[in-house]
């Protein structure tokens, strides 16, 4: 079903928009969760929470692109959730590495991170994103949106893990310049 | 800073993002096909590359007649509306002739409607998980609303170890079947993991039937044929060796020879499309029978598939492929790299379930359309490639040219500005101008090949139902 439709049949409070939503987004949003979740229950729950935000999100909201959407829902859900679940100290997650590999973007000296808010740091890293290539922005939001398995990466893109490791390397490198030159 | 906050603001990126680069699961990996039922499911590719049309443009000029009056909806009018009706139905609210090329009819209802090929679905909405009795199916008829036979299916289907309640309603409309499926049960069935029903083809005898089956804590789909009258049941796949499948989808040619399922492959994190002969009882990987990654295939007719396919080099081709011969026609090859492409498309779209029209975005910007069956394309440097959206009627001949506007947030959904019908035939596109009301848009339907509908909604959660017959020149 057309997007628009699905849309549409939120917003007429129609049951059968979760149906159409699990349908045609339910393993991209299971992707998402389960890189993020490595037990396959709690990401399960995290994409069922997608569904019931959605549900509670439109109306009022109209979303042009309803995979990115949903794709942001299961990302802020999961990453709440593993969170929480931090604390049992439940490992097999792509965060901690995923936020190791991010520290390293980040400038030095002062910290402006509580004067920031995050939408102008998102702002600041979608300038970045405008400059890359198409290849190397995909990898970037695959790694950092999605929080893809390495692997499953350099599958998607058919490069050796030597290479990719070697993309996500200069990528991190050129983001903390372009930050810097932003003033973080 | 704490890595943390880059984390949740990389979370919070603007979608043009997304829609400029590829989307997470782009090709080859994108499992868009799911869905591909819908009759005017828009596949979009927004791969960043420029297209390069393996034919030579068309001879034929494309041109646009555009209808010098603008046309007013009826929620922008100052005057108050007739009360609608507080049960299910349509009211016509007003008829206008505009330039005598464009004939406008204007529908209110205070129930639920829904528009669908060929008329509408009313009913009362009696809240998430109630069926209302009053259900119809109409038809727009040269003397007005017509009431057409709507006959219910409501029967438990045993099947796996599962019970489920099959309900629908289904009618004949203009010849062809339109069922409208009710919402199940989501306390027994979570999240929609329940069955869906839906025609196959143009035949009006038989739906077809998408029922889930637990298998552990995944589940794979099995596709019935109901038999309409007698409500029996035939497993479409039977014959096919599919047990190591887990099936998100399938289609089937109207004459049940052919088959093409799509699997989700977890460890390659992308979808898989298989071509099942059902006469034989044969099934065969696309990947295996092109030798490269195949995503979105569709059937063009009971003997044609399409599909994209995606080289080693990064390359794609659109590839016509002739089942029963296996010959090929690369349709469509990319070349040329192109950038800054938001926010308009870069790529091509493909219509869903048959479709016999492809759009094509190209690297100097401008848009042409491309006969799937012939390889012909269209050249229709005039349109605005940032609004446009189409869609093709069922058969083909006519193809819906539209701008959708953003409302302040650049949310779509704010309404049309322009209307058009194009006749690929002729390559003559009808225009017509609309002022808009501000209340939200959906839904752009078709009626027949020079009728198309749009479905509105004010903030009272009142529905409108704009039809627009389009009157071709002599």
């Amino acid at each position: 079903m057309e997007d628009s439709m699905i849309v549409e049949l939120y917003w007429q409070r129609s049951e059968q928009a979760i149906y159409e939503t699990q349908c045609k987004y339910d393993r991209y949003c299971f992707s998402i969760a389960s890189s993020i979740l490595p037990l396959r229950e709690d990401a399960e729950e995290s994409v069922n929470d997608t569904y019931m935000a959605a549900w509670n999100a439109i109306p009022p909201n109209r979303p042009g692109i309803l995979s990115t959407f949903l794709g942001k829902l299961t990302r802020r859900i999961s990453i709440d959730r593993w969170r929480r679940l931090h604390a049992d100290k439940r490992g097999g997650s792509t965060v901690p590495l995923v936020l190791e590999e991010l520290a390293a973007c980040i400038p030095g000296g002062s910290d402006p991170a509580a004067e920031v808010e995050a939408k102008e740091l998102a702002a600041a890293v979608g300038r970045f994103l405008d400059t890359l290539p198409c290849t190397e922005r995909n990898v970037f939001l695959m790694r950092y949106f999605e929080l893809a398995r390495l692997q499953d990466i350099a599958d998607r893109y058919n490069m050796r893990l030597s290479k990719l490791k070697s993309m996500l390397h200069r990528l991190r490198k050129k983001l903390r310049i372009a930050l810097e030159k932003e003033g973080y | 800073m704490d890595p943390n906050k880059l984390l949740d603001a990389i979370g919070l990126l603007d979608d043009r993002h997304f829609e400029a680069a590829q989307k997470p699961h782009a090709a080859p990996g994108r499992r868009l096909w799911l869905a591909i039922a819908a009759a005017v499911l828009m596949l979009l590719l927004s791969a960043c590359t420029a297209m390069a049309l393996s034919p030579q443009f068309r001879g034929l000029v494309f041109s646009i007649l555009h209808i010098k009056t603008h046309e007013q909806p009826p929620a922008s009018n100052a005057d108050p509306l007739p009360t609608a009706p507080s049960q299910g139905g349509l009211q016509e609210v007003d008829v206008v002739s505009i330039d005598g090329i464009v004939h406008a009819h204007y529908f209110t209802s205070g129930g639920f409607v829904r528009t669908c090929e060929g008329g509408f679905y009313t009913c009362s909405w009696g809240g998430a998980k109630a069926v209302p009795e009053d259900a119809v199916f109409w038809e727009l008829r040269t003397e007005g609303l017509v009431e057409v036979e709507t006959t219910r299916v409501d029967f438990p289907l045993e099947h796996g170890d599962r019970t489920f309640r099959i309900v629908f309603d289904h009618a004949i409309l203009r010849g062809k079947l339109s069922i409208e499926v009710w919402p199940q049960d989501m306390d027994e069935n979570p999240y929609g993991n329940g069955w869906h029903a839906e025609p196959l083809g143009d035949r009006t005898d038989v739906a077809l039937l998408t029922v889930p089956v637990d298998i552990g804590l995944d589940y794979t789909h099995d596709f019935l044929l109901l038999d309409l009258k007698t409500l029996e049941t035939t497993d479409l796949l039977e014959a096919i060796p599919h047990e190591d499948l887990v099936i998100d989808h399938c289609q089937f040619t109207e004459d049940l020879r052919y088959a093409l399922l799509q699997s989700f492959d977890m460890e390659k994190g992308r979808a898989e499309y298989w071509l099942c002969d059902l006469e034989h009882g044969t099934i065969l990987s696309l990947d295996a029978l092109t030798n490269a990654t195949v995503t979105w295939p569709y059937f063009l007719d009971d003997s044609t598939i399409v599909f994209q396919k995606s080289l080693e080099d990064g390359r794609f081709h659109v590839v016509r492929r002739h089942i029963p011969t296996g010959a090929q026609t690369v349709l469509v090859e990319n070349t040329t790299l192109r950038s800054g492409n938001n926010p308009g498309y870069c790529g091509i779209q493909m219509q869903g379930g048959g479709g016999a029209h492809g759009l094509l975005f190209l690297a100097d910007g401008g848009v042409a359309l491309i006969d799937l069956r012939t390889g012909e394309a269209l050249h229709m440097a005039q349109l605005n490639t940032g609004k446009l959206t189409t869609s093709e009627s069922p058969d083909g001949e006519s193809v819906l040219i539209a701008y959708e506007e953003t409302n302040e947030n650049g949310e779509l959904g704010y309404g049309f500005s322009k209307l058009g019908i194009l006749k690929p035939e002729t390559g003559v596109l009808q225009l017509l101008t609309r002022e808009l009301s501000g209340d939200p848009e959906s839904f752009l339907g078709w009626l027949d090949n020079n009728t198309v509908t749009i479905l509105a909604q004010d903030a009272a959660g009142g529905y409108y139902v704009y039809v627009y017959e389009f009157r071709q020149p002599a």
